[in-house]
């Protein structure tokens, strides 16, 4: 079973495409969805300060990640842990398929506060792709990019 | 199992995921046209159209709220300022 992928770009000067999944999430006192860059460079899904900001993310009742801090396209962010996630996501078929993640990270925002932080995008990471079996196929040629059951 | 929260029923979330796809889709075929007018904004997507905009994700979802929405279930996306490019 495939799960399609959106292929865009999402910078206004790189003409190169990233792609993109939209989750719905269900967690402790969170539910809402975000779009996040599938980033095999990334080894933890990560929701970023944007998305944990309009998502009302409870960021005082979050432990610390481990480490406390991440760095992240630059920025030395603070992390939280966030346990028992659903994560639900469209199959082929238009089929909401779920899976659970033990743990998602949230970025909080860093100090001082730099404004370029607000276009940081949430990242589907390796643990997402490993942990439920996924391989992750992208053509950016021929804009097709999906994730398959192996 | 999630708190006191409650959440959406399975099948509003599956209709709300579906739209929200297609209007993911939707600014993917007009990300040229639409960069000029967004650039350096965060934008809300909903129907196919530009719902709101705004310099940063508070104000965003102030403004969607005040229009009857609810921001956790609508396309949020940005377009950053030329020159940025994050290297993830």
């Amino acid at each position: 079973m495939r799960i399609p992928l959106i292929i865009r770009r999402a910078y206004p000067g790189e003409p190169r495409v990233y792609t993109f999944l939209t989750l719905a999430i269900r967690a402790m006192r969170v539910n809402g969805q975000i779009t996040a860059i599938v980033d095999t460079g990334s080894p933890r899904t990560l929701i970023a300060p944007r998305d944990a900001t309009y998502l009302k993310i409870p960021f005082k009742i979050l432990p610390p990640s481990s480490p406390k801090e991440l760095r992240v396209a630059g920025f030395v962010l603070p992390a939280y842990s966030m346990k028992d996630v659903t994560l639900g996501f469209l199959d082929e078929n238009k089929t909401m398929r779920r899976i659970n993640m033990p743990i998602i990270t949230v970025l909080g925002r860093p100090v001082p506060y730099r404004a370029e932080i607000e276009h940081l995008p949430s990242i589907v990471g390796t643990d997402f792709l490993e942990d439920n079996k996924f391989a992750f196929y992208f053509d950016p040629h021929n804009k097709i990019s999906y994730l398959e059951d192996v | 199992m999630f708190g006191e929260m409650k959440y959406k029923a399975e099948e509003e979330e599956l209709e709300s995921i579906k739209a929200i796809e297609r209007d993911s889709k939707w600014l993917s075929e007009h990300f040229e046209e639409y960069k000029q007018i967004y650039e350096g904004k965060i934008i809300a997507v909903k129907d196919q159209k530009i719902l709101s905009a705004a310099a940063n994700i508070q104000e965003l979802s102030n403004k969607i709220e005040e229009m009857g929405e609810d921001p956790r279930w609508v396309y949020i996306t940005s377009i950053p300022p030329k020159g940025i490019v994050f290297i993830l």
